[in-house]
């Protein structure tokens, strides 16, 4: 196959930087699965993954890349899923200089994209005064170092919303015109119109997006066609079923930077009220993005079952109210459990963590704890440990681990998650060294002013950020949460080469917070059932003890 | 699902310099239960304070709790009796409280009760707050499925200053290995020191370390303490898989018999 320099570059970084990038299990199905190589075997690379083949599978898994999937799965008994490939895809463009402006081949940086200048602009209009100058003296060269660099800037809210998805043309969309022309309300209308009901029963797959219900495994390749296209990669830290902090943060992104891509770092539902809204937006979003999308799963994603002799769905998580919400019974309770396993299959094949070429580990929750780590230390490098980070106690650690400050915890196995520290993570980077893990982005860790930073990290030389996209407040169940009680401004992370993502701040826009208050959560149904209240104090000390 | 119920121990050192610690939580506690409010379907509390002397012929130890005390008689021995039993080698004492009976005695949920025993409490004495947190520890919790068990241990000494020195941090490791099969959410605020460290290592362990002037604790921001534990205890799951089996009375408490002698000060 004649190749272009272009193109040959692509294919020959893929095959070094797949060697960084790896993914556990990804949006797709085992009909699609493919082998991922792994540092100690590079010959079982990607040899189909050139760009020509990429350009392929859009739609379908190119031949050479099912070859290579039939070739390699018994030959090395690994089955990494297809979002592996998004991840190879990934490092493939950055390697090439089409990602997030990393670094050319020949050393030398390009030029920021438009979208890139826009948000630094903005940046330069920071309230807090945030010199720009502070954010550019860390030391890319020095990465190791102490790192407290994670720069905050402050962008206003885009003017107007310069596009927003295409509204999916459902048969019936009884509450989708009704609502006030509100950038959020109108968003979530459509959005909402698109799982109606009516097309959930009609099962219409020209009626929806060709997403959930298409059949075979077209909806979940979404993912896997190219994460390849993007100026610049923003990270978004748990959602829970906050549409308004989902639209708001891509509104803003995409204003800012056309050419955006999308790394969410998992829990979509649950807590907040709009979890179903939420599913239909992100994945409309990664179908009218192709390639620029990547949903990691969440401990709250993937927590999700079906109880076939209960006819139940249950989740090993809490709160669980999504699983409530299915397990309604009413007249279309049978959609519900359609629409439920059909989650279930989606959330069970998303990725739980990507590598970027630069070596930072983006996950929801953590990694394998350091009782998995020995284990790994005494497994030869290649299918070994493939293997080791395809089983299913390691990959729950990546989605239920908690990070924490201090220096190192002992995983407690008899416990439904366990937490790391700073000590933990070093460990797993020696442990796997062959990957170049350098730096840590996780949710999972709600932060009341949407990141953390990590301090204690920071000061032993270990780089980790957490994010929090949500902006409700943590007593979610009460309507004021999403009101008053509403964070002022919501967080996403931007990716920059060689360094920790910095924190973008995005000022919520108080009227319409209001306005989607007002006719999406103070009306809720869910807001008006009355809660048991907490132990209160008796008699006279209720002043010293009081009630909330 | 039902909201889960909050099981929720003070262990407190009551030792001479701790008085201002008793005000701070009698104070503060509402702190710690409005972050709980709408997440929590009931607060249960209980409390060990614990300070230790020694005398002549060994250490004697002052633990009480939420059960009625019997005024200077037995001292310590109404919570160690519930729980172990009194007096096994004289022959003259009961068997441990089966556990529904002191769970009873021990837990409450009116905070009035609680406020009203700390204001009970005497400082008097030194302290052994490893073996106060393992008294903690054989507390009757209510079960793991729907209970989130809680243990906030304050104390202005490090651990290894108590009556027994370092000695008690020898059996740190099983100590640990119980917080951790108990599914304890265990909250420090205590001075550094090695088993501190080491206690901070225990999974859903959260230790703020004190400085190293500390009287009583009168200093410590309780507020925010408070707020803070409130806040982690609502968001942390419940534990549902099973509890395994685990050492009572890992420092022989239960071999403890009842003594007249008077608590020394410091």
């Amino acid at each position: 196959m004649s190749q272009s320099p272009r193109h040959r570059r692509a294919g020959i970084h893929c095959r070094i930087q797949a060697a960084i990038a790896w993914v556990g299990v990804a949006c797709v199905g085992p009909e699609s699965a493919m082998a991922i190589p792994l540092p100690a075997m590079p010959e079982a690379s990607v040899l189909g993954r050139t760009p020509e083949s990429h350009a392929d599978r859009r739609g379908s898994p190119s031949p050479a890349a099912v070859g290579a999937d039939v070739g390699q799965r018994d030959a090395i008994g690994l089955v990494l899923m297809t979002a592996g490939l998004a991840a190879m895809a990934l490092a493939a463009s950055l390697a090439m200089g089409g990602g997030m402006r990393g670094g050319r081949r020949d050393g030398t940086r390009r030029g920021r994209p438009e979208g890139h200048r826009c948000i630094r602009e903005q940046g330069d209009m920071n309230a807090e005064g945030l010199d720009r100058d502070d954010r550019d003296v860390t030391d890319e060269t020095m990465p190791s170092e102490p790192c407290r660099a994670i720069s905050v800037i402050v962008t206003p809210a885009p003017a107007a919303v310069p596009h927003r998805p295409q509204a999916p043309q459902a048969p019936q969309a009884p509450q989708a015109v009704e609502t006030p022309r509100q950038p959020a309300l109108e968003a979530i209308a459509r959005t909402r119109s698109a799982y109606s009901h009516q097309a959930w029963g009609s099962f219409d797959r020209d009626a929806v997006p060709k997403l959930l219900f298409y059949g075979g495994n077209r909806f979940r390749q979404f993912t896997v066609d190219a994460l390849d296209a993007a100026d610049e990669w923003f990270v978004i830290g748990d959602i829970h079923g906050d549409f308004f902090a989902l639209h708001t943060i891509i509104s803003h992104v995409r204003a800012a930077c056309p050419g955006f891509g999308i790394i969410f770092l998992g829990d979509l539902i649950d807590r907040g009220p709009h979890p179903i809204e939420c599913l239909w937006y992100l994945l409309k979003l990664a179908d009218d993005l192709p390639g620029r999308v990547l949903w990691l799963a969440g401990n709250h994603d993937v927590g999700v079952v079906y109880d076939e002799p209960a006819g139940m769905f249950r989740s090993t998580v809490q709160p669980a109210e999504f699983v409530s919400d299915l397990n309604v019974v009413d007249s279309f309770s049978p959609l519900r459990r359609g629409f439920g396993r059909e989650y279930i299959e989606l959330a069970r094949g998303l990725p739980r963590a990507a590598v970027m070429p630069d070596g930072l580990l983006l996950t929801h929750g953590g990694f394998p704890h350091t009782d998995l780590q020995g284990e790994l230390a005494r497994l030869p490098r290649g299918n070994a440990r493939g293997r080791w980070l395809e089983s299913d106690e390691v990959l729950r650690d990546f989605t239920h681990l908690r990070i924490t400050r201090y220096p190192t915890r002992r995983p407690n196995r008899l416990s439904i998650s366990c937490s790391y520290g700073y000590r933990d993570f070093e460990s797993f980077r020696r442990s796997l060294d062959g990957y170049g893990i350098r730096r840590l982005v996780t949710g999972h860790q709600h932060c009341a002013a949407g990141y953390d930073d990590h301090p204690e990290w920071a000061e032993h030389g270990v780089e980790a950020l957490t994010l929090t996209g949500f902006g409700f407040a943590d007593d979610h169940d009460r309507p004021e949460s999403y009101g008053p009680g509403y964070r002022r401004e919501l967080t996403v992370g931007r990716c920059r080469p060689d360094r920790i993502p910095e924190v973008v701040r995005i000022p919520v826009d108080e009227a319409e917070l209001a306005a989607f208050h007002r006719v999406e959560i103070a009306t809720m149904p869910r807001f008006a059932a009355v809660r048991q209240p907490a132990a209160v104090p008796s008699s006279d000390d209720r002043a010293v003890v009081g009630t909330a | 699902m039902p909201s889960p119920n909050v099981d929720l121990v003070f262990v407190i050192d009551t030792s001479a310099s701790m008085a201002p610690c008793f005000d701070q939580v009698r104070t503060h506690l509402h702190a710690v239960v409005s972050p709980m409010q709408g997440h929590v379907n009931r607060v249960s509390f209980a409390l060990v304070a614990a300070s230790a002397s020694t005398n002549g012929s060994g250490v004697l130890y002052h633990v009480q709790s939420l059960a009625e005390s019997s005024a200077g008689v037995d001292l310590g021995m109404d919570l160690v009796g519930l729980l172990y039993g009194t007096g096994r080698h004289d022959g003259r004492g009961h068997g441990p409280q089966s556990a529904a009976s002191a769970r009873e005695q021990l837990f409450t949920t009116d905070a009035d009760r609680l406020i009203r025993r700390l204001g009970m409490l005497e400082p008097a004495g030194d302290e052994d707050m490893l073996l106060a947190l393992d008294i903690a520890l054989d507390l009757p919790f209510g079960p793991l499925e729907t209970t989130k068990r809680v243990v906030a241990l304050f104390s202005d000494e490090p651990f290894e200053s108590g009556v027994a020195g370092d000695g008690s941090n020898r059996l740190l490791p099983e100590l640990i290995d119980k917080i951790q099969a108990r599914r304890i959410h265990l909250f420090l605020a205590v001075p550094e020191g090695p088993a501190a460290h080491q206690l901070a290592s225990v999974d859903r362990a959260e230790v703020e370390f004190l400085g190293d002037e500390q009287n009583g604790l009168a200093d410590v921001d309780f507020t925010r303490l408070f707020a803070q534990m409130g806040r982690s205890i609502s968001s942390a799951s419940l534990q549902e898989t099973a509890e395994p089996a685990y050492r009572r009375a890992l420092y022989e408490q239960d071999k403890w018999v009842p003594s007249q002698g008077v608590m020394s000060g410091r």
